[in-house]
């Protein structure tokens, strides 16, 4: 086993995320380390012996597979409020040197000179330009015969510390329960690279982060690291349902980053070429600990390419659109999995297909759009029914490809006065856009806020009642009523939820309040249903998709894990 | 715990000393419980002012503010070591600009590297000249500033030692982005911990008992000027006297706006102040930030005959100079602001952190700090070098010394609104 050790000196970690100056870097990302391992290596006569030793060093660790972290939790890691502090700049001059490059070119060519007589003639010309130089300085320091407007208020501000003019920086921070943490590689003998060069190079570290996140490091062993797994939790690289994103390196990161450098030499803002790993607790990978909902975590993905960008509270209705035109595609009769309704025209209650379309939220920016929709299985649905589907959406496909382009296979859903959606199947691996990434909404989880409102079941009373008593009772029974549903789509044994709190309004950016949502359902003639938003916390991790309530397949109802990753969301009002 | 001698320091500086912390734990002036007031930030609208975070300490989360950042706490160690030098009880190298020869502008005094916000690569040092009117960049002593890098910081160690200590670049020079630029080397942050948000409030009640709907104009001969007489009013387009106004001020056209009269009580909630269980100043002097510096060259640029000892003595002496700056900066007392008076809550603990985690105490008083900066000097002296205590003298420019001139007659005439 191999093992990195790093401490803390003052208990703080000062590192902005590598998307988000205003967010602290919490675990510390395994490049940071590497990155900054590779600037001590070259501070320090990389091309001596011991630096081409570390070299090496350095080239075996980038070959390594990303490292397993040891390190307080992120919720317990006392993240500051960043705040945004104003430093004194350096470039306002009352003095404005005269430019010197035709002098020093001139002098460099008279040292340069090989034979007599062009070396006193490049010497004349250096002689006369240093004349000219010397009294544009004197100029330039005496005082101004001709004084503008903007000159004179720039005297106080360099003689006066107070007074100079400030450029606002953040410094975001966090400070861990243990202010230590580690990088073990576990399967990786000791031998791979050598010891004690690393060791010279870990001792050389002086930072990670910011200037002020002092650091010691040194390599360790598994006895050195009791303390610290007792203390801490276990992160392990997880491609398929891990949540937290941390960048590793991949080999030839060093030449990569020396590279780099040349461009942008410690001035240029940058962002340093890295390789994006999952991770998640060591732990919550095992599906036998996550408890299974109703549906399939395994989706069929359309991303959006192009046509109309509709909101989120178009969900339900580019739900029915989508799957109007499965059904005219479908096989007569069609199969109570698309249509949701057995040969007799009653609801289906063994689980049907889920048309639910997914929207940009969560994140800082996000708006909410339509982003693509996804179709979701029943965990309980035979192969048949799952032919059946995809016989469908195939023959969708080759009809937009007959009247159109025969090589695409965009399904084009008629959204009304608002245009038409432009949608394609994602049929190799994973889209790159976070939001139509299957893992993004299954977790595991144990935290999760609706994206889109719950319909529910049952009318709880007036949520908006004036009358306090009545308000809360009908957030009691709305609270009832999400309970029941979420009942509905986890496994018969899994535990009720520890905590479930019903909002009136948003609770995750890019999603909207209820209210602005259309009745639900849309046919008139229908009971309207409630529509509320919901934070549910259980007590151990549950795998999604989440889709709860009586518009779960219609796309309302979807609900985003939230623990750790990118995507936690900040706090929304009851 | 042993005394930290210089002989022990040298041995941590040259082997395997991590770094030195202290870990100062500090009590508000009025005792514990008692209110302060940390620095506000701008956070937003209704949102509390201060830099707040949550910590987990032994298993429970604890509400914490910042009272002083990393900055401010440089700041204050600067001036700390610069009471010591001006009071001669400690001799490093510091260079000022000296206004004292300079009309109507002596009352600037000096203002040295360890007041300029960018230490030796300040915008005032780039505007001021030596005593043969030369800029002090194109002197022979500030070109080799401009050539420092981390494998050859001779220039700095001799010019401006402290900037090895808080770090420095510079970006603004004659290499532009590409100027060296130095890693801080000491890093002091004072937090508390357990802290819980006040209330202020404030009013005023006017000893003159003047009335706050008192009608106060602009005078006609001079806008600048107040009156309450409708006929000295200056007046606008239609005629009207103009109600009296300061740019920036409250209550136009009320005794309120020349600060009269009273002013209502309020509560502020945002910036009431903190109470808390205790503070504690983090220090860290980190060895191996001193263990990346090289010295190769002399001033002149002449190769050093004895590298390596020069080496171990340079970086022992910037070790005991910051030890010094933590030493004094303590002995001179926690005033932080308005309201924001601590006081240390225990003996001075000096940590040293070895490479394999080992932590080991020591103390240090003021007069050992002293000495300890002597000894170091008076080995590196030994070694090539020398600390001068004023390696330079520089006056400003005459066109900076000219502006500041013309600056202040026009905030003397009411022009300007910044004064100097």
């Amino acid at each position: 086993m191999l093992a990195i050790e790093v401490e803390l000196l003052s208990g703080r970690y000062a590192a902005a995320a590598f998307n988000d100056r205003d967010r602290v870097e919490w675990p510390p990302h395994p490049a940071r380390l590497f990155s900054a391992l590779v600037a001590t290596w070259a501070e320090h006569e990389p091309s001596a012996p011991g630096g081409v030793e570390e070299l090496e060093v350095l080239n075996r660790l980038s070959e390594l597979p990303p490292p397993e972290l040891l390190v307080s939790d992120g919720h317990l890691a006392g993240q500051r409020t960043v705040t945004r502090v104003f430093v004194p700049v350096n470039d306002e001059s009352t003095v404005s040197p005269p430019n010197r490059s035709a002098l020093d070119a001139a002098e460099a060519e008279a040292l340069r000179a090989t034979d007599e007589k062009s070396a006193s003639r490049a010497a004349q010309k250096a002689r006369s330009l240093r004349k000219r130089y010397q009294e544009a300085c004197l100029k330039a320091l005496a005082a101004p015969t001709s004084v503008g407007k903007g000159d004179v208020p720039l005297a106080p501000r360099v003689v006066f510390p107070e007074r100079r003019k400030r450029q606002p920086r953040t410094f975001p921070v966090a400070t861990p329960e243990v202010p230590r943490f580690a990088f073990v590689w576990r399967d990786v003998e000791q031998t791979r690279l050598s010891i004690p060069t690393l060791d010279r190079l870990l001792a050389r570290l002086v930072r990670l982060g910011h200037s002020s996140s002092h650091v010691r490091a040194r390599s360790c062993d598994a006895a050195d690291l009791d303390d610290l797994q007792r203390r801490t939790i276990r992160l392990v690289p997880d491609e398929e349902s891990g949540t937290i994103v941390l960048r590793w390196v991949a080999p030839g990161q060093v030449a990569r980053l020396v590279e780099a450098h040349q461009r942008h030499r410690e001035v240029e803002p940058r962002v340093l070429p890295a390789r994006f790993v999952r991770y998640a607790r060591f732990g919550t990978r095992q599906a036998a600990s996550a408890i299974a909902g109703f549906f399939d975590p395994d989706l069929v993905v359309f991303s959006r390419i192009g046509g109309v960008r509709l909101p989120i509270t178009a969900v339900a209705a580019v739900a029915r659109q989508f799957r109007r035109a499965m059904m005219s595609s479908a096989d007569e009769p069609i199969d109570p999995i698309i249509s949701g309704h057995a040969a007799d025209g009653s609801p289906f209650t063994a689980g049907h297909l889920a048309v639910v379309p997914l929207s940009f939220v969560g994140h800082r920016h996000a708006d909410g759009t339509v982003m693509g929709v996804a179709l979701v299985f029943p965990q309980a649905v035979s192969q048949e029914s799952r032919r059946v589907v995809l016989r469908a959406i195939g023959r969708l496909e080759r009809a937009a490809a007959a009247s159109n382009d025969p090589l695409t296979s965009t399904v084009r859903l008629a959204m009304g006065d608002a245009g038409v959606l432009e949608l394609e199947r994602v049929a190799w691996g994973e889209s790159d856009r976070m939001t139509l990434r299957p893992a993004t909404w299954c977790g595991p989880s144990t935290r999760w806020v609706t994206a889109t409102p719950i319909a529910l079941d049952r009318n709880p009373g007036n949520l908006h009642d004036a009358d306090e008593h009545r308000r809360r009772a009908a957030f009691e029974a709305a609270e009832a009523s999400v309970r029941e549903s979420l009942r509905l789509v986890l496994a018969p044994d899994a535990p009720d939820p520890d905590e479930v709190q019903v909002l009136r309004s948003a609770a995750l950016t890019g999603t909207t309040k209820p209210q602005r949502y259309p009745h639900y359902p849309m046919e008139p003639g229908r009971t309207q249903r409630v529509l509320v938003h919901a934070r549910v916390r259980f007590s151990t991790p549950v795998r999604g998709p989440l889709l709860v309530g009586a518009g779960r397949y219609q796309g309302l109802g979807l609900m985003l894990p939230v623990d750790g990753g990118p995507m936690s969301s900040p706090e929304g009002e009851p | 715990m042993t005394e930290l001698s210089y002989a022990s320091l040298r041995v941590l500086v040259t082997t395997d000393g991590v770094a030195i912390r202290v870990r100062q734990r500090l009590q508000p002036a009025g005792g514990a419980g008692d209110k302060v007031f940390p620095p506000t930030y701008g956070t937003g609208d209704r949102t509390l002012k201060y830099a707040v975070e949550s910590r987990r300490i032994e298993g429970r989360d604890v509400p914490c503010v910042l009272l002083d950042s990393v900055a401010s706490q440089a700041n204050r160690i600067e001036e700390a070591l610069l009471d010591a030098w001006e009071q001669r009880v400690l001799d490093f190298p510091v260079i000022g600009v000296d206004f004292g020869k300079e009309e109507q502008l002596q009352d600037v005094g000096v203002v040295t590297t360890l007041q300029a916000p960018h230490r030796i690569a300040d915008a005032i040092l780039r505007d001021s000249v030596d005593a043969d009117d030369q800029s002090f960049r194109e002197t022979a002593l500030g070109k080799a500033y401009t050539n420092a890098t981390s494998r050859n910081a001779t220039a700095v160690f001799q010019l401006c030692p402290t900037a090895l200590i808080f770090g420095v670049w510079d970006s603004t020079g004659a290499k532009g982005g590409m100027g060296a630029k130095f890693q801080r080397a000491l890093t002091s942050e004072i937090v508390a911990l357990g802290a819980s948000a006040g209330k202020k409030v404030s009013s005023r009640i006017d000893p003159l008992g003047i009335q706050a709907n008192v009608p106060v104009y602009h005078r006609a001969e001079d806008h600048s000027d107040w009156t309450i007489d409708a006929s000295e009013a200056e007046v606008d387009k239609k005629g009207k006297p103009l109600p009296f106004n300061r740019s920036g001020g409250e209550g136009k056209g009320k005794a309120s706006s020349v600060n009269h009269s009273n002013i209502a009580p309020s509560i502020d909630e945002f910036a009431g102040g903190v109470t808390f269980d205790y503070a504690v100043q983090t220090v860290v002097l980190s060895l191996a930030a001193l263990r990346g510096l090289r010295f190769v060259t002399d001033l002149d640029g002449v190769v050093l005959t004895e590298p390596t000892r020069a080496q171990d003595a340079a970086r022992s002496a910037l070790a005991a100079l910051a030890i010094a700056g933590i030493v004094h900066q303590r002995a001179r007392g926690y005033d932080l602001r308005s309201r924001c008076l601590l006081v240390p809550d225990g003996p001075l603990v000096l940590e040293v952190v070895r490479a394999d985690g080992r932590v080991d105490e020591a103390t240090l008083t003021t007069q050992e700090a002293n000495a300890l900066v002597a000894e170091a000097a008076t080995d590196a002296a030994g070694a090539g070098l020398a600390w001068t205590r004023e390696p330079i003298r520089l006056r400003p420019a005459a066109k900076l010394a000219d502006l500041l001139r013309r600056s202040r007659e026009l905030a003397a005439g009411g022009d300007e609104d910044e004064a100097a």
